[in-house]
């Protein structure tokens, strides 16, 4: 059987109509299913119970479909909501394809990349349960996708309408394993998921989330299915545990370092998501989370869940929360109780209710969804904007500036500074003293060697581009190229390829190909670095 | 996936420790996987086909030429996919100095090789057998503890996808001894063998385990009775002794990362290459403030005719993570140690982060040891980090695959 025609066999219960009004009244809440209200003390209910609730309320709402994206390494279902309108659930599929065609970018132009985004609806993604011993992730799903069902208020509405959320259950094997071992322990004040005598991914564990740009494991496959070949969300929301001490939760904006390869809308996008999540919390009076230099969270690595999709040009959130079924207290850390600016809001430390992690997530969660419905063709357009930009810049010649070259060309000009003081004191003593006072990167003088005449900013294409040597310190020439004139062609022609037609031969056949044969040869040789 | 990452150098005070990467500072995964590939800037054209993003990209089928003996180039870390199969049919499997295997076409080994070309895109070339070894099935313990152990697990499934036999083993099997009637080879990732210690509290070093450990007996009641024979750690007084016999009595024991800790354990002639020399002559290990390399990739030089480095090339780029290097004592060789891979350059990063890569130079990555009929094999760099690797795990495989 293929995966597609499983899938919806699995799914089976997504479709059954009820009249609208017969729904709202028949929809099972999750203290009618579970018996207790999820957060509740001493309780975590299990995959086995959250896949059979999940099928009851996609059987009796109309705002939510059920999917099932693949199979777990144990060969359970892994399951996905679809959570939104009744009206766009009829049209999913063209606000499907409205995300994948402006994610792709490719063939499509701004003017119409506007219009689609005037027609589409903002795709979020949220998972929970990654990590199963994070045992919030899961329960925070459950409770969300409850309120997004089941509410009646204006938001809620407008968030249905604007939005197709799609709610992914990120580890079921974890969930049933944690779950069951919590429970075992008859005494609910001696439940503990410590000691689980075995990893919560049959293979990999907590290197669940280092899998993602390798999808070794089939969880890992299903999940980077949907998000790159399917729904394409703007943004996706991935939920963690624990937050720092004296804190409640941690919330991007990342510190630095930055990964310089994503596109700069990430950044940006991170911050007005970030932003939103934050002003929020402080709205609803809901204390101690922190961003950026908060927590060691970066978006330089890209291995996980929220970071590969930074290179799909998708915002991807990260937030870790305390929290525990079993209770616990928030410490008093002095740091922690000032307000700065990575801590609007403190809060006081105390015992602390699991429950009130599962709301810290709705409200991070709604944040999300709000910040995306009031700027649903701001998003849209801008991952079009992301993914067209990306595929201009591929098509000429365009190169990222990385620390190496950039230290290399500072510390160039230091020299040639430094020895530009030596030769002017050695010409005239007192001149030394007026040079002195320059910062340190500055330079001026004679472009003798190609570089741009404002003070500190080298050329593009000599720090640029691998193979321009630009005062590297494997020490191949510098002045020479210059001296032929190509890279001042080439940073006024718009890039390398015009360098190397002005330069006829030279990469080619000429004597002075060396320098660009041996790069080569040490790509060839396996090394695969530009260096 | 291509593009090499040069993550910044990040102090938050010149001369202070450096700030740790979240995770990796450099994957680069062709890099890991050892593709060879190069920077294209010209408009590529060619008989190439647009595949659609859902399509997933199926090797060629290879060719099985009409011959009596099959030769398999070693270079293929799938050929171990088609060993496995063709020994645990029992057919007949050969392999030759410079790491090609021999297959002598049977009835038997036509089917599985026949399969192997179709699904795995390798091609059988006519061969013959000479100066080429036969080659046996190992039965191959993978160490693993109470609460799983992510290196194992990660090891775990590789074995599984390249389809060699093994059984998972606990400490208290380890402790028990006797090890040379189950086991041909045994293999401890990063964090199975705890670092030597001299005096009292040598007793007390251990790897990672779980609560039967830490919480004593009270916390070993609270794990159901199937679960108890997992708990423990490997230690210096208990478990040491039994893999030293393993060894002598002709054992392969493989190790990686931390656990290369064994070398100091069985008092093999090498030492910490990451060192500095102090005035007083005596020589400390280099604080993070000078040598800190986080995650990231590194090119060594690789000895390709050791049994080790059989199948790879002469240069191969290794998941570093702060990993151990060796310095070979001047009679290291003498007594049985052969270097496999080194530093052989000051710029050995290819991708990442490496403050102090200088320090490397000259020291040794990988290494494998005699100790008595048998064999430690020593590696430093995360040869089968999370799987990815590809470029690396003939290190690993090479050692579990036996001479008949």
């Amino acid at each position: 059987m293929s995966w597609r025609s499983l899938r919806f066999a699995l799914s089976f219960s997504a479709l059954a109509a009820l009249p609208l009004a017969a729904q709202q009244q028949r929809l099972t809440s999750p203290e009618q299913f579970f018996g207790h209200q999820i957060g509740a003390d001493y309780v975590l209910p299990n995959y086995s119970k959250f896949h059979e609730y999940w099928i009851r309320l996609a059987n009796e709402s109309d705002r939510m479909e059920l999917d099932t994206i693949g199979l777990t390494a144990e060969g359970r279902p892994q399951i996905m909501a679809i959570v939104s309108s009744p009206e766009n659930l009829r049209n999913k599929e063209r606000y499907r394809q409205i995300a994948e065609r402006l994610a792709r970018a490719e063939g499509v132009t701004a003017e119409q990349a506007r219009q689609l985004a005037r027609e589409g609806k903002g795709i979020v993604w949220i998972d929970g349960g990654l990590h199963a011993t994070e045992v919030l992730g899961a329960q925070q799903l459950i409770e969300t996708n409850w309120q997004l069902v089941s509410g009646q208020d204006d938001e809620t509405k407008r968030f249905l309408d604007d939005l197709i959320i799609v709610m992914v259950h990120a580890n079921p094997d974890g969930m049933e394993l944690v779950s069951d071992w919590y429970m075992r322990t008859a005494d609910p004040r001696r439940r503990s998921y410590n000691n689980i005598p075995r990893l919560y991914q049959k293979y990999i564990g907590h290197d669940n989330n280092r899998d993602f740009y390798l999808a070794a494991q089939p969880e890992s496959e299903n999940m980077n299915r949907v998000l790159y070949t399917e729904w394409y969300p703007q943004v996706m929301y991935n939920h963690h545990q624990t937050g720092p001490a004296g804190t409640v939760m941690f919330a991007p904006p990342f510190r630095d370092p930055m990964n310089f390869n994503i596109h700069p809308l990430i950044k940006t996008g991170l911050d007005v998501v970030g932003g939103a999540m934050h002003n929020r919390f402080v709205l609803e009076e809901k204390g101690g989370v922190v961003m950026r230099s908060g927590a060691g969270y970066s978006t330089w690595w890209n291995g996980g869940l929220r970071t590969t999709v930074y290179f799909h040009n998708m915002i991807g959130l990260l937030t870790e929360t305390i929290g525990t079924p079993s209770g616990m207290e928030i410490p008093f850390i002095a740091s922690r109780q000032i307000a700065s600016a990575d801590l609007p809001l403190p809060v006081q430390p105390g015992p602390w209710k699991f429950r009130s992690s599962v709301e810290y997530s709705v409200t991070a969660n709604k944040a999300v969804l709000d910040v995306v419905s009031r700027n649903r063709e701001q998003f849209l357009f801008n991952i079009w904007k992301m993914g067209n930009d990306r595929i201009e810049q591929g098509n000429r010649d365009s190169w990222t500036i990385w620390p190496k070259r950039n230290a290399a060309v500072a510390a160039r000009i230091d020299a040639e500074n430094r020895a530009r003081r030596a030769q002017q004191q050695a010409d005239n003593p007192m001149a030394f003293l007026g040079g002195f006072g320059n910062a340190a990167h500055r330079r001026s003088g004679a472009a003798d060697d190609g570089r741009d005449e404002v003070a500190g900013e080298p050329r593009s294409p000599r720090i640029h581009h691998p193979e321009q040597p630009a005062g590297l310190p494997d020490g191949r020439a510098v002045h020479r190229r210059a001296a032929e004139g190509g890279h001042r062609r080439a940073s006024r022609d718009g890039g390398f390829l015009a360098w190397r037609q002005a330069v006829p031969g030279r990469l080619v056949r000429g004597e002075g190909r060396s320098g660009f044969r041996r790069a080569r040869a040490r790509h060839v040789r396996g090394a695969g670095s530009p260096e | 996936m291509f593009e090499a990452q040069d993550h910044p150098n990040d102090f938050r005070v010149p001369g202070g420790p450096p700030t740790p990467p979240y995770d990796n500072a450099g994957w680069t995964l062709a890099m890991q996987m050892g593709v060879v590939y190069d920077r294209v800037l010209d408009n590529l054209t060619g008989p190439f086909e647009k595949i659609a993003p859902t399509n997933r990209v199926r090797p060629a089928a290879g060719t099985v030429a009409s011959a009596n003996v099959w030769h398999l180039s070693g270079a293929h870390n799938d050929a171990f996919i088609v060993v496995n199969r063709l020994l645990k049919a029992n057919q007949v499997v050969l392999r030759k100095p410079d790491g090609t295997w021999v297959i002598p076409a049977t009835a038997g080994s036509r089917p599985i090789v026949q399969r192997a070309a179709t699904e795995l895109g390798l091609s059988f070339t006519s061969g013959n057998n000479t100066g080429a070894t036969a080659v046996r099935p190992m039965r191959i313990g993978l160490w693993d503890r109470f609460g799983g152990s992510m290196p194992s697990g990660w090891t775990r499934w590789l074995l599984e996808q390249y389809e060699f036999p093994f059984t998972v083993v606990y400490p208290q099997e380890l402790d028990a001894g006797n090890l040379n009637a189950k086991y041909d080879a045994l293999i401890f990732v990063d964090g199975a063998i705890p670092a030597y210690r001299s005096g009292p509290a040598a007793a007390g070093a251990q790897g990672q385990g779980g609560p039967g450990q830490q919480g004593g007996a009270a916390a070993a009641d609270a794990i159901p009775a199937e679960f108890r024979g997992w708990l423990g750690n490997v230690t210096q007084d208990r478990t040491v002794p039994q893999l030293k016999q393993f060894a002598e009595n002709g054992g392969t024991i493989i190790t990686i990362g931390s656990s290369t800790n064994i070398a100091q354990h069985f008092g093999l002639p090498m030492s910490n290459h990451l060192v500095e020399r102090m005035p007083t002559g005596e020589e400390r290990e280099l604080g993070s403030e000078k040598f800190y390399v986080p995650g990231s990739l590194l090119e060594v030089a690789v000895d390709s005719t050791t049994a080790a480095g059989r199948g790879m090339t002469s240069r191969a780029i290794v998941m570093y993570d702060n990993s151990p290097v060796f310095r070979l004592a001047p009679d290291a060789q003498a007594k049985g140690v052969t270097p496999i891979a080194w530093f052989d350059t000051p710029n050995a990063l290819r991708s990442g982060w490496a403050w102090g890569e200088t320090y490397l130079e000259g020291g040794v990555a990988a290494a494998d040891a005699r100790v008595g009929r048998g064999m430690v094999r020593l590696i430093g760099p995360e040869a089968l980090f999370r799987a990815q690797p590809h470029g690396t795990f003939k290190l690993v495989f090479n050692g579990l695959i036996g001479n008949r």
